[in-house]
């Protein structure tokens, strides 16, 4: 009998020992998985979510017409769809340029750091880096808000809230236009700043070579 | 099954193949009837030896339960803690791209540390080559939140 009252009592702990954990961890878990890609491409977190929102509304150059609205709720499911892959787009777009961009600005901060170590003048060129990092860091600021508008965009209830996604849409274009010309200045920045500066440096060194030779 | 044992029936003694459970204690005779119809007070009999419940063991309440709930605190928030640990790592790891630069001081100087025009030639070689991966145009499209193009 007292054997059997043990035996009982462990069974009982041992059931509460894994039930209470998987109690806790299945819905935590499961809760998760559901709601995983919304969190994803939402936002990092819902209350600057609804900052964001306030944010677009303010910006919004004029007030949205009824039939505007209509047309949103009508066809913004499906707009939605499109802007999520054009968002996911953006991400590709994302990880590319930031390579190529960090790419060329470690190139030339190599050669900067090589050209002084031989302890030639590189005040120029370094002026050149310094401005390319900062044209590209705007552009990565740039792109970053806009991929963040994107995403936000497929989130907005755009059938409850059409004001805020038309506002959120203005947003995302008025981005997507600035990007178009921060894009174009950094490359017109490299070939008609950095390129000739790089041979203006080569041009040195091969007069510096051949005055070396020379002697 | 105590309370069987505890109240012993005195039919029990003299039909001890009898179970108790057929006939209640409650009914059965405790005087018999004399022969004249009298009832003559029978003294009762040797009240058997009650049989000596077997006194368990007390199991003490004291540590037992308290090891168990520390245990199972330990065990939920050892669980909870690895829940909250997975979901911070797999959503930190499906965040968007850094956008940090490397700084400088990391760089690695090139080659043998003395910059020739060949350099300056990989260099800008290097920078084409970055470019020409990149086509403005296509990552950019001028029509590409038209409202025709996303269905508005």
């Amino acid at each position: 009998m007292t054997e059997k009252r043990g035996t009982n009592k462990l069974i009982k702990t041992l059931a509460v020992l894994v039930l209470l954990p998987l109690s806790i961890i299945i819905p935590t878990l499961s809760l998760e998985s559901y709601y995983a890609p919304t969190t994803n491409a939402q936002v990092r977190n819902t209350k600057s979510f609804a900052e964001r929102k306030k944010q677009y509304r303010a910006q919004l150059k004029e007030a949205l017409s009824t039939t505007d609205e209509q047309r949103i709720q009508l066809r913004c499911l499906a707009v939605q769809a499109n802007i999520k892959t054009l968002a996911t787009r953006s991400g590709e777009v994302q990880t590319k340029r930031v390579a190529a961009y960090s790419e060329i600005t470690k190139e030339m901060d190599a050669l900067s750091a090589s050209l002084k170590n031989q302890a030639f003048e590189t005040s120029e060129l370094d002026k050149n880096i310094a401005e390319l990092k900062v044209k590209v860091t705007a552009f990565q600021t740039t792109l970053a808000d806009y991929k963040q508008t994107l995403e936000d965009l497929t989130v907005i209830d755009c059938s409850q809230d059409a004001a805020s996604f038309k506002a959120a849409l203005e947003t995302a274009r008025d981005l997507h236009t600035k990007l178009i010309g921060q894009v174009a200045e950094v490359r017109a920045f490299i070939l008609n700043a950095l390129k000739p500066s790089l041979q203006q440096v080569r041009e040195e060194l091969v007069s510096q070579q051949a005055a070396g030779e020379s002697r | 099954m105590s309370a069987r044992l505890g109240k012993p029936a005195v039919m029990d003694v003299q039909r001890p193949a009898q179970p108790t459970d057929i006939m209640p204690t409650a009914q059965l005779p405790v005087t018999n009837a004399s022969p004249a119809g009298l009832e003559v007070p029978q003294p009762l009999p040797e009240q058997p030896q009650q049989p000596q419940t077997i006194q368990q063991p007390k199991i003490k309440g004291g540590k037992g339960p308290i090891v168990a709930i520390i245990l199972i605190v330990f065990v939920v928030l050892l669980l909870i803690g690895g829940a909250v640990f997975y979901y911070l790592r797999s959503r930190a790891s499906s965040g968007t791209v850094p956008i940090t630069q490397t700084p400088a001081a990391q760089i690695p100087v090139a080659d043998d540390g003395y910059t020739d025009p060949a350099d300056i030639d990989a260099t800008v070689q290097k920078i084409d080559g970055a470019l020409t991966n990149l086509n403005d145009s296509t990552d950019f499209g001028a029509s590409d939140l038209n409202d025709s193009t996303i269905g508005l």
